[in-house]
């Protein structure tokens, strides 16, 4: 018997081996030829083109903002005066869409404002809506203007009491025109809620103490990006649409976006699959080591937490007003300030956050526990069954 | 309808920047003048650049000709010479006159080692392929990109793409043959039964009207447009109408396919039905009918198709249309090797069950 | 007892368990190949990932396939004797089935210490890149779980007779005929999508093998 276990013992190691002899260090592996031809690169010369235009929008922008805030300057004045709530606001559009579309725009930022709790605030907030899909320009003189994302200018040391929002909206003309039909109206209030952005914050808390402004400055106000304090977790856990992870049509359960996973920082996939300190480090660090190095897309090139644009404003919601500002104007550390502010630590905090819009992601190979014993109960019932009909077999 | 479902990726992140004094704004304005500056001489400079890869790529390169079809490549064991000989007559046949534009308008082609162990070098012009390419996919790539000049803009988004040769005629015309007859639109079934106007309707020819009554005229064509676009529908506010209309509701589906940007109508038929149709005035109009196509830019599809034929349109609708019911595919018949290959199939598990040991018992 | 049932149920399985053994040993090794390494053109992290995912697919398949064909060895014998000798041994028969499941288990235990040897050796030998790191453990565990479910719930099925198999065909195969008169009749009944998420997903009873099985993985 010893023999012949041995013999296929033997059988068995020399086949691991070969395999072993085979395999073993790894190795690379060529990505499969294709018959598709590449794409031409662009020289380095177009390469420097496309950065100086870049460079340009950004300067651009920059000069813009600051023209808004002049702009919108007089009129904060004469609110700051009156004591009147609410926003200054400025609507750029074409003349058919201009009067209309700056009533709506107004009523909607009023409603907004009311149901944020904004009353009159110590910083002004001027809300500029670009509704031009292109701003005309010498042909060839400047590079192309993209509308993109909603920009704020903050305060800083020589102006502490105005914020500018300004939110590109060619895209929401259709809304805006339907403005009176079913949900719309709903949904100008949510963009232009989203499109406040950090001012919204400014003008609920003020400017914060220098800690946290330094670390929402690191980080571009990505964690205070969306106002969401005056909304139910109830709303939010059951539709809250996520980069990570969604339903491919409506009757179907959400499942894992796996390419957008790994496009995040290795912190916010730590996060996701439960653990706090990853969960710490996605808040608190500055760096966001990342898997997959490629862009993955802006959404996900530009979170750093999964869903961390309503981070803050879900902290706001949670532990209310005052403690919030306390954290806002704390001169103590960031992390010392959050985590007073959460009363618990902010890694687990944030992880039982993730948690009310996502399951746990799961990472490697690790079985969820439920399933573990749930297999081992089935196995165990199977045992058992075969032990009772065994009970009862006959010869026949 | 909860309101959170609205926070599309607009929200996700912001670009914050920190105020500059006003006295700044001329120092900010001199940054992005100096910054256009910069941009338009190191654009210049790139489209230079640009050009002169494209030169570099042509030159000292291996010219292949065959009739005015002139193709640029570095020697490499791709049959480039077969596949532009196979290429070569369809093209002709579609560009007429116009196709000896390509003896000045070359491929440009950088065959490549297919083993991808070895490294690439960089290419900034021309169409890359490996060099283990068969004819017949040499020449479906040859048919794919001729590089003629670029017809108007009016008529590629009519047409709904650059203008190409048929590269596989005979499943084209069978398709457009089941497109007709399956499409949820009155205009196409008109089509079908002989209706001009339909067809007319159909391929988008008709400049008056609405196009989405003269499309989808009766309630469960709209409903089907609707529902067959439903991806698109699913979300936010829609999403409830979407539901009313799933539910039978003109009024619900007649809304959603309005709130469309314009052109954003689904047509009833695709773009082989239109390329077809193209084609039949192509050959139709002989080897002048290209330039005459491309040269009327300004008039609308259906007089630029008639000037090409040359015939009215609805004498090319006709033609069209018999050449669409001519091409209707054969009716799902038992593949010529079907029958042995069945057989073989039951020879197999008939010997099998014969091999069985319950047969080989003592 | 054991020994000798052990012996019998290792004579009549080995085969299985030699090809499984070597199967679970080169999964895990092959499935890195690729890994960087300074000395070899590296993958970048994204198509490790996705090799290392697409291999994890065969762990699954590989647990149930040992699962059932080491459960079909422990009970083919037996059936043949129509069990005479199984009835004529002085034990309790529920002892002889405890005894019977052992030795099948004990057997399995091969392919599982494979896999556990070829997922250390896998993650000793590849350049993992930063941010990623190896989970042979848990994958470890994770394939002997499902090998002992995949193998009981066979078990349970190759014990029965003729007619239990038969049953549990002809159920399957009832829910396949239904689901495609459904589609022909244009009834909107998703059956077997419905009974892949009730068996598969939590709580299903074959929760343990859905999933990914990443060795390497965040």
């Amino acid at each position: 018997m010893a023999r012949e276990l041995k013999r296929w013992l033997a059988a068995a190691l020399a086949a691991w081996g070969v395999i072993v002899i085979g395999y073993v260090p790894p190795r690379g592996v060529a990505p499969v030829a294709t018959a598709r031809p590449r794409p031409p690169q662009p020289t380095a010369a177009r390469l420097r083109a496309q950065a100086l235009a870049e460079a340009w929008r950004d300067a651009d922008l920059a000069l813009r903002l600051a023209r808004y805030r002049r702009q919108l300057e007089p009129e904060l004045a004469r609110r700051r005066e009156a004591d009147q709530a609410g926003p200054a606001v400025v609507v750029e559009a074409p003349d058919s869409l201009a009067a209309y579309a700056g009533e709506v725009v107004r009523s909607a930022l009023d409603t907004v404002w009311r149901e944020l709790g904004l009353g009159v605030s110590k910083v002004g907030v001027g809300v500029v809506v670009d509704l031009w899909r292109t701003r005309p320009a010498g042909t060839g003189q400047t590079p192309k203007v993209v509308a993109g994302s909603a920009s704020h200018l903050l305060p800083d040391s020589t102006d502490r009491t105005t914020c500018v929002a300004l939110i590109p909206a060619w895209y929401r003309t259709a809304t805006l025109r339907t403005s009176s039909g079913p949900g719309r109206r709903q949904q100008v209030e949510d963009w232009l809620q989203a499109g406040l952005g950090p001012c919204a914050f400014l003008a609920a808390w003020g400017v914060p103490g220098s800690d946290v402004r330094r670390w929402l400055a690191r980080r571009s106000y990505d964690l205070a990006a969306f106002p969401s304090w005056d909304r139910d977790w109830s709303m939010q856990s059951q539709s809250q649409w996520m980069s990570v992870r969604f339903a491919t049509d409506a009757k179907a359960a959400p499942t894992w976006w796996w390419p957008a996973v790994y496009g995040h920082p290795i912190a916010a996939i730590g996060c996701l699959a439960g653990r706090a300190a990853s969960c710490r480090t996605a808040v608190l660090s500055d760096s966001v080591p990342r898997v997959l190095p490629g862009d993955r897309g802006w959404w996900v090139r530009n979170e750093r937490l999964v869903l961390g644009n309503r981070y803050l404003g879900d902290v706001a919601r949670e532990v209310g007003h005052d403690r919030f500002l306390r954290f806002w104007n704390s001169p103590e550390p960031v992390d010392t300030a959050l985590a007073t502010a959460l009363k618990m630590p902010v890694g687990e905090w944030t992880e039982r956050w993730e948690r009310r819009f996502a399951p746990r992601l799961p990472l490697g190979a690790a079985a969820p526990v439920s399933a573990a014993v749930l297999g081992i109960l089935l196995a165990a019932v199977a045992v058992v069954l075969v032990a009772r009909g065994a009970g009862r077999r006959q010869v026949r | 309808m909860s309101r959170t479902r609205w926070l599309l990726p607009f929200l996700a992140c912001t670009r914050a920047l920190y105020g500059q004094d006003q006295s700044d704004l001329p120092r900010l304005k001199a940054r992005a003048d100096s910054l256009a500056r910069e941009w338009r001489r190191a654009n210049a400079v790139a489209n230079a650049i640009d050009s002169l890869e494209r030169t570099r790529a042509l030159a000292g390169r291996d010219t292949i000709r065959v009739g005015a079809l002139t193709i640029v490549t570095n020697p490499s064991p791709l049959p480039l010479r077969e596949a532009a000989g196979r290429a070569w007559p369809v093209i002709d046949s579609v560009y007429g006159d116009d196709a000896r534009q390509l003896a000045h308008r070359p491929y440009a082609i950088v065959a490549v080692d297919p083993d991808t162990t070895v490294e690439r070098p960089p290419r900034h012009s021309g169409i890359e392929v490996p060099w283990d390419q068969g004819v017949a996919s040499l020449t479906q790539l040859l048919l794919s990109s001729v590089p003629v000049a670029p017809a108007d803009t009016a008529l590629q988004s009519w047409l709904g793409g650059p203008l190409r040769p048929l590269a596989d005629p005979d499943a084209q015309w069978a398709r457009v043959y089941i497109e007709l007859v399956t499409a949820p639109s009155h205009a196409s079934r008109r089509c079908l039964i002989g209706d001009i106007g339909g067809c007319r309707d159909a391929l988008d020819l008709a400049e008056h009207g609405d196009a989405l009554l003269r499309w989808y005229p009766s309630p469960p064509e709209r409903q089907a447009v609707v529902l067959k676009s439903s991806a698109y529908f699913d979300r936010g506010a829609q999403l409830a109408t979407l539901q009313t209309c799933a539910h039978g509701s003109d009024s619900a589906c007649t809304r959603l396919l309005r709130s469309l940007p314009p052109g954003g109508l689904p047509r009833p038929l695709t773009y082989d039905a239109r390329a077809t149709l193209i084609h039949v005035a192509l050959q139709r109009g002989g080897r002048a009918a290209y330039h005459r196509l491309v040269t009327s830019a300004g008039l609308s599809i259906a007089d630029r198709l008639a000037l090409t034929g040359p015939v009215t349109v609805d004498s090319l609708l006709s033609l069209w249309r018999a050449r669409i019911l001519a091409a209707r595919p054969a009716p799902g018949a038992l593949p010529p090797l079907g029958i042995w290959i069945a057989l073989g199939w039951a020879a197999l598990f008939a010997a099998c069950g014969l091999w069985s040991s319950r047969w080989r018992g003592n | 007892m054991f020994r000798v049932m052990l012996y019998n149920q290792w004579k009549w399985s080995r085969l299985i368990v030699l090809l499984g053994s070597v199967a679970g040993f080169a999964l895990p090794i092959v499935s890195v190949q690729g890994a960087a390494r300074a000395d070899a053109s590296p993958l970048v992290p994204a198509e490790l990932l996705r090799t290392v995912q697409s291999w994890g697919v065969l762990y699954p398949v590989l647990a149930a396939t040992l699962g059932l064909l080491v459960a079909i060895a422990t009970w083919t014998p037996d059936h043949r004797g129509r069990h005479v000798h199984a009835l004529l041994l002085p034990v309790p028969r529920w002892r002889y089935v405890l005894l019977r499941f052992g030795a099948g288990a004990t057997l399995l235990a091969a392919p599982i210490l494979a896999v556990t040897a070829g997922a250390l050796l896998a993650t000793w030998s590849a350049t993992i890149p930063a941010g990623l790191q190896g989970y042979p453990a848990t994958l470890a565990v994770r394939f002997a779980l499902a090998v002992l479910v995949a193998f009981s719930v066979f078990f349970a099925v190759a014990a029965g007779t003729a007619r239990t198999a038969g049953i549990i065909l002809a159920l399957i195969g009832a829910v396949i005929v239904v689901q495609i008169i459904a589609h022909v009749a244009s009834v909107d009944l998703d059956l077997l999508g419905k009974l892949q998420i009730v068996i598969l997903n939590w709580p299903g009873p074959l929760a343990i093998f859905a999933g990914r099985w990443m060795l390497i993985d965040v």
